[in-house]
């Protein structure tokens, strides 16, 4: 299982790299002059042509790219933005967390809502129950989050005055942001669970279980919905990497400073270092999640646990 | 059964969401059944005459579109007018409202007979939050960063900085232009280099202040919070009234989103909100717990015309002049910017240095469809399709000119583009017809950006080379040069020739709760409201 545990993380290597490499030729060919950008639309060409050169931006394609590279990936030396002139190391240290108390938090009300809705769905398959959780899916999906942010803050905000509106501070902040991001975690969860418990809840074993006398709430809960974890929990590892890097549209409405509107603004500013770092970290982070993604399975799956040891002692017999 | 149970279910689920979007759209309870026109940018108190003693204010929330992501003094132009600035660092001078430089750490200056040379003298008694001595040295080196660093185009015009006093020193310009130093004045932050070179991160996150206000908290991208130092070097009586600190503390949020900004305001996260967007301020109009202040920006929004050879507009100044007199300035004025904009009457807006308060009489391309088809009539335009590029920010104002001049019988074709492709091509007049530019920032500094056919590879910024024009300019942009005949002759020669057509002034909005009882609101050059300077009753 370690070795298993290894491999993967050894691979996150090459998807870092080509992340890099892919990011830097799409941005290096954008139609945007680095230049102009920091010195503003007033800059003479002179001006823009020594900074260019400063910056070495006159240096053939390949040449940057193996600086950026080197600095990137042998010297973990991030630079500093163009634009700001700010550490991107120390941007990103304090943008992340912020990015990832409001993910953690949106996940787990998505995880909290959907999967019972999904369940509830399932086991009234057809009826009122099941009607009114598919309801309340296409809803989640189909609200757009920037409107439902609104809403949720006309509501909480100005009438109720319950919850801040915006800004950043304690975990209140984040209740607003964290509902009005998870609607579309709700609906896919909530589908993804209903459609797996169907298919377990008509296995054999659920109708032998339920002949022994076991309570329905286990045959639910012990038999049918750890047989169907397998696909929510796929659902669960992707969206949570989807939210890590996609969140600036809650994060611009509600005033959060995350990496969403780190890229975002470093993309519309054509700000080449912030970007490149900000999606190579983001891919890391994504690797990661996949990674836990897969060992949840095994813990979920003795069938897959066997499956990864049985990998790890091949690959020793054949070395 | 189970039909009319999910139609019934779509029913109440379309019913919610149209409750939802009307809830959404509704304005303040007290908002008035028909908009308003906006306040008068001159608002009591905000025309220069001299305050009165203000009130000392605790605590400020004010909301901010300026996104300040490091505290470097070393940065670019972005975000350098920012009213807020002033509370970062201190400058050698500040610009006001009316576009005077006026002294702040910089005690005097005097240019010498060569017309290049300039003799600074500093106040003797700055000091840092940290009691750090600010001498000549100081400042000296701080130009010297400046220049090598290339951040800010001004210090480019600086040929060299030398020391002659302890406070005292020469700044040495390349050329004889008009208003730039005062710009490297006002472009230059003042600290203390020792405390600078002991920072770990050259002052990104945090720093040794020598203006009146310390930053106690600052959050890049979510807010930044000053609290008014008990230690400021400089003596109440010689703070200009454009630059007195009447609040304690005073934190600024940054919010982009246009509800949240007025949303901001009503819950009381915030007590102001400069620059609000035109969609919001409408829901103030009328009511009475809030005070709207409108000031003129110092950028116009223009529209300047390609030069390059290989485009139809170049050369042919019947279609230029057709398609200004097809627009419909009162029409984009009520459209795109909801009223919070104003006629322009040359290409530099009214609030920059130089302009002749003249011109506001002149005929300036009054809107009249039959005299722009007899100049359509009279051009070389066969049908083809012109290219307007824009930014996205102008997106509504260039769909207008699009539909304006559909109507005269000329076909045009947007590219409108974010800030960075824009910036990349707005220089090249091969990559357009026609380019709306939000420019300002002083006459010379206009008209180098944009006429001076030396300035870039293929000539002034649209590609035009124009020597007769370029004369004028350096003939007139020099100290002895800069005379009302001078530059009224300039105005008439863009006009005849119609390079370039101002279009809108925009208006910058700010809108702040009434209790605070502001008598006196005092308005920056960027067209802000300084609420620290402001006199609260």
């Amino acid at each position: 299982m370690i070795r298993y545990i290894i491999r993967r993380l050894l691979w996150m290597i090459p998807v870092a790299l080509g992340v890099a490499v892919i990011v830097f030729t799409l941005m290096t060919f954008c139609p945007s002059d680095a230049a102009e950008i920091i010195l503003g639309s007033n800059a003479t060409e002179e001006d823009k042509e020594i900074l260019r050169d400063s910056m070495g931006l006159n240096d053939p394609f390949f040449v940057r790219l193996g600086d950026f590279l080197t600095d990137t990936f042998i010297r973990f030396d991030f630079g500093k933005s163009w634009v700001t002139k700010a550490d991107i190391k120390t941007s990103i240290l304090e943008r992340m967390p912020r990015t990832f108390v409001l993910t953690v938090s949106t996940l787990a009300i998505s995880v909290l809502v959907g999967i019972p809705l999904g369940i509830i769905a399932a086991i009234n398959q057809g009826k009122l129950g099941d009607n009114m959780c598919m309801a309340f899916a296409l809803a989640g999906i189909s609200i757009p989050n920037f409107w439902l942010a609104l809403l949720l803050v006309i509501l909480f905000s100005v009438k109720l005055k319950l919850l801040p509106p915006m800004g950043i501070g304690g975990l209140e902040y984040y209740i607003l942001p964290a509902i009005a991001g998870c609607t579309n975690g709700i609906a896919s969860l909530a589908r993804q669970t209903r459609s797996s418990m169907l298919e377990v809840i008509r296995s054999d074993y659920i109708t032998t279980a339920r002949a022994k006398g076991v309570k329905e709430f286990d045959v639910i809960t012990k038999h049918a919905l750890k047989n169907a974890l397998i696909p929510i929990i796929t659902v669960v590892g992707t969206h949570f990497g989807r939210l890590l890097g996609g969140m600036m549209i809650i994060e611009t409405i509600f005033s959060i400073p995350g990496m969403g509107t780190l890229i975002i603004t470093a993309v519309n500013t054509r700000d080449l270092p912030v970007v490149q770092v900000g999606s190579i970290i983001l891919a890391i982070v994504f690797s990661f999640c996949m990674l836990i993604v897969d060992l949840l399975y095994a813990a979920v799956d003795p069938r897959i646990k066997a499956q990864y040891e049985s990998m790890g002692k091949r690959r020793v017999k054949h070395g | 059964m189970n039909r009319k149970l999910r139609a019934i279910l779509a029913m109440l689920l379309v019913c919610g969401m149209l409750l939802g979007t009307l809830a959404a759209c509704s304005g303040p309870d007290d908002q008035p059944d028909t908009p308003t026109t906006p306040s008068n940018p001159d608002t009591p108190g905000s025309d220069g005459q001299e305050p009165a003693g203000s009130k000392i204010i605790e605590k400020l929330d004010v909301g901010s579109t300026t996104l300040w992501e490091t505290l470097t003094p070393f940065r670019n132009t972005s975000a350098q007018f920012s009213t807020f600035v002033r509370h970062i660092y201190d400058r050698l001078a500040v610009r006001t409202v009316t576009g005077e430089y006026v002294p702040q750490a910089a005690k005097s200056w005097e240019v010498a007979d060569d017309g290049v040379t300039y003799h600074i003298a500093l106040y003797e008694n700055i000091t840092d939050s940290q009691g750090n001595h600010i001498t000549a040295d100081d400042i000296v080196w701080i130009i010297e960063e400046n220049m090598s660093r290339g951040l800010k185009p001004c210090f480019n015009k600086v040929d060299h900085v030398e020391k002659t006093g302890d406070y005292t020193f020469d700044i040495v310009m390349k050329q004889n232009i008009v208003d730039m130093l005062p710009m490297v004045l006002y472009s230059t932050y003042v600290f203390s280099r020792a405390a600078f070179e002991a920072s770990p991160d050259e002052f990104a996150t945090s720093l040794v202040s020598t203006s009146p206000y310390e930053v106690t908290d600052f959050v890049a991208g979510s807010h930044i919070t000053f609290t008014l130092r008990d230690d400021y070097w400089q003596s109440e009586d010689l703070i200009d009234p454009a630059l007195a600190n009447n609040v304690k503390v005073l934190t600024y949020h940054y919010i982009t989103e246009a509800s949240q900004q007025q949303i901001g305001l009503e819950t009381g996260t915030i007590n102001a909100m400069g620059s609000m967007s035109a969609t919001s301020v409408q829901n103030f109009e009328g009511n009475d717990d809030y005070v709207m202040v409108n000031g003129p920006s110092s950028n116009g929004i223009q529209l300047f015309f390609s030069g390059a050879d290989s485009k139809v507009v170049a050369n042919d100044v019947n279609l230029r002049l057709a398609i200004c007199y097809a627009l419909d300035i009162d029409g984009i004025i009520a459209a795109a910017y909801s009223g919070y904009a104003e006629p322009m009457h040359d290409v530099v807006p009214r609030t920059n240095v130089g302009y002749l308060p003249k011109w506001d009489n002149e005929e300036y391309f009054s809107y009249n469809v039959d005299l722009a088809k007899e100049y359509l009539a009279k051009s070389n335009y066969n049908n083809e399709e012109l290219t307007l590029l824009a930014l996205t920010s102008a997106n509504r104002l260039a769909q207008m000119i699009q539909s304006y001049l559909g109507a005269i019988g000329i076909q045009l074709k947007l590219n409108v583009c974010d800030a960075a492709q824009w910036s990349s091509s707005q220089t090249d007049g091969n990559n357009y017809d026609l380019v709306l530019a939000p420019i300002g920032n002083g006459l010379v500094n206009l008209w180098s950006n944009r006429f001076d056919s030396n300035a870039y590879a293929n000539g002034d910024a649209t590609s035009r080379k124009d020597q007769t024009l370029t004369d004028m300019l350096y003939s007139t942009w020099t100290n002895e040069g800069f005379t009302e005949e001078n530059i009224d002759a300039v105005h008439k020669y863009i006009m005849d020739n119609c390079y370039g057509y101002g279009v809108v002034l925009p208006l910058v909005t700010a809108v702040y709760d009434a209790k605070l009882n502001i008598t006196h609101a005092v308005i920056t050059d960027s067209g802000d409201v300084d609420m620290a300077a402001s006199i609260y009753g």
